[in-house]
C-alpha cells in the first residue's frame, strides 16, 4: 500500500519558495547563508571573492527558484550554483590582470584568523596553494561527500578529469605537508 | 575491480580528513558570515526582475508583430522570395546550431 509522508516545515517552505512567495524564499535562503557562504571561502580563499560570489549565488537562486525541481537537496542545488559561477570568475580573471594574486587573499584570510586568536595551520595553506580548478573537487569530494558525477557535471568536465584532479591534488598536499614537517 | 577502485576511495579519503579534515572543521566553526539583508535583496531582486520581464514581454510583442507583419507583406507580393527567405533562416539556424555544438565541444576538450 502506497502511504505519504506529509511534508516536513522544510519542504512546505520550499515548495512555497518554489511557487513564488518571497517570503518563504528568503527564509530559505536565509537558512543556507551560512553554509553557502562558508562553502564559497573555503573553495576561493578570498573573503572579497566570497562575499561577491554569494550575492551572486543568491541573485540566481532568486532567478531560478522556479525552475528547482527538487531531484537535489536545495542546499546542493546552491553549491552547483556557487562552484559553476566560482569557476567562470576564476577564468575570466585568468584572462584579465585585475587579479589580486591567491597568495593576497590568503594572507587576508590568515590575518583575520590571527585577530580572531585563532590557529591557521600549514595544511590549509597547502590548500590555499592547489590550484583552483583542482581544490574545488577536492573540497566537494572529499570534505562535503558529493559523488564524481555530480562534482563532473557542477565543474562541466569529465569524470575521469574529476579523478585525475582529485589524484594529482592529494598527491600535491601530501608533498606540501612533508617538506613543512621536515622543514 | 570495484571494489578496489572503492576501497582505494576511501583511502584517499581517510587520508584526505587525517591530513585536513580536522584543520577545515575547526575553521568551518570559526566562519563567522558577514550579515546579509537577504529578504531585502529577495523583494529588490524580484521587482527589478519583474520590470526586467515586462519590458522583455513588451520588446518581444513589438518585435513578433513587426515580423509578422513584413512576412505577410512578403508573401502577398512575392510567394517565392518568402519561400527563399524562409529556407535561408532555417540554413542559418542549422549553421549556427553546428557551429556553436562544435564550439562548445572545444571548450570541453580544452578543460580537461
Amino acid at each position: 500500500m502506497f502511504s505519504a509522508e506529509p511534508p516536513t516545515e522544510d519542504e512546505r517552505v520550499l515548495a512555497r519558495a518554489v511557487r513564488g512567495d518571497d517570503d518563504a524564499l528568503a527564509d530559505l535562503l536565509r537558512s543556507h547563508y551560512g553554509m553557502l557562504y562558508k562553502y564559497v571561502l573555503k573553495v576561493a580563499m578570498n573573503k572579497t571573492l566570497a562575499e561577491d560570489l554569494v550575492q551572486e549565488t543568491m541573485l540566481r537562486a532568486i532567478e531560478r527558484i522556479g525552475t528547482f525541481r527538487r531531484r537535489s537537496k536545495f542546499s546542493s542545488w546552491l553549491i552547483a550554483i556557487a562552484t559553476r559561477l566560482y569557476l567562470d570568475e576564476m577564468r575570466k580573471r585568468q584572462r584579465s590582470d585585475r587579479w589580486q594574486t591567491e597568495e593576497q587573499a590568503l594572507q587576508g584570510i590568515r590575518f583575520q584568523a590571527a585577530l580572531r586568536q585563532q590557529e591557521w595551520p600549514e595544511a590549509l595553506d597547502a590548500l590555499g596553494e592547489l590550484s583552483y580548478d583542482v581544490r574545488v573537487p577536492i573540497l566537494l569530494k572529499y570534505y562535503y561527500g558529493y559523488a564524481y558525477d555530480e562534482i563532473a557535471g557542477w565543474m562541466d568536465i569529465p569524470v575521469g578529469t574529476v579523478k585525475s584532479r582529485l589524484h594529482n591534488g592529494l598527491k600535491q598536499l601530501r608533498k606540501e605537508l612533508k617538506d613543512d614537517e621536515e622543514a | 575491480m570495484k571494489k578496489r577502485k572503492d576501497d582505494s576511495d576511501r583511502r584517499d579519503e581517510a587520508e584526505f580528513r587525517e591530513m585536513l579534515g580536522g584543520h577545515l572543521a575547526s575553521w568551518d566553526e570559526a566562519i563567522d558570515p558577514p550579515d546579509l539583508d537577504v529578504a531585502g535583496l529577495v523583494r529588490e531582486h524580484r521587482t527589478q526582475l519583474r520590470g526586467k520581464q515586462r519590458i522583455e514581454r513588451l520588446a518581444f510583442s513589438v518585435v513578433s508583430l513587426l515580423l509578422v507583419a513584413g512576412l505577410l507583406l512578403l508573401w502577398q507580393s512575392s510567394a517565392v522570395l518568402f519561400i527563399v527567405l524562409q529556407a535561408l533562416v532555417f540554413a542559418a539556424a542549422g549553421g549556427f546550431m553546428i557551429v556553436t555544438g562544435l564550439l562548445v565541444n572545444r571548450e570541453r576538450r580544452g578543460r580537461s
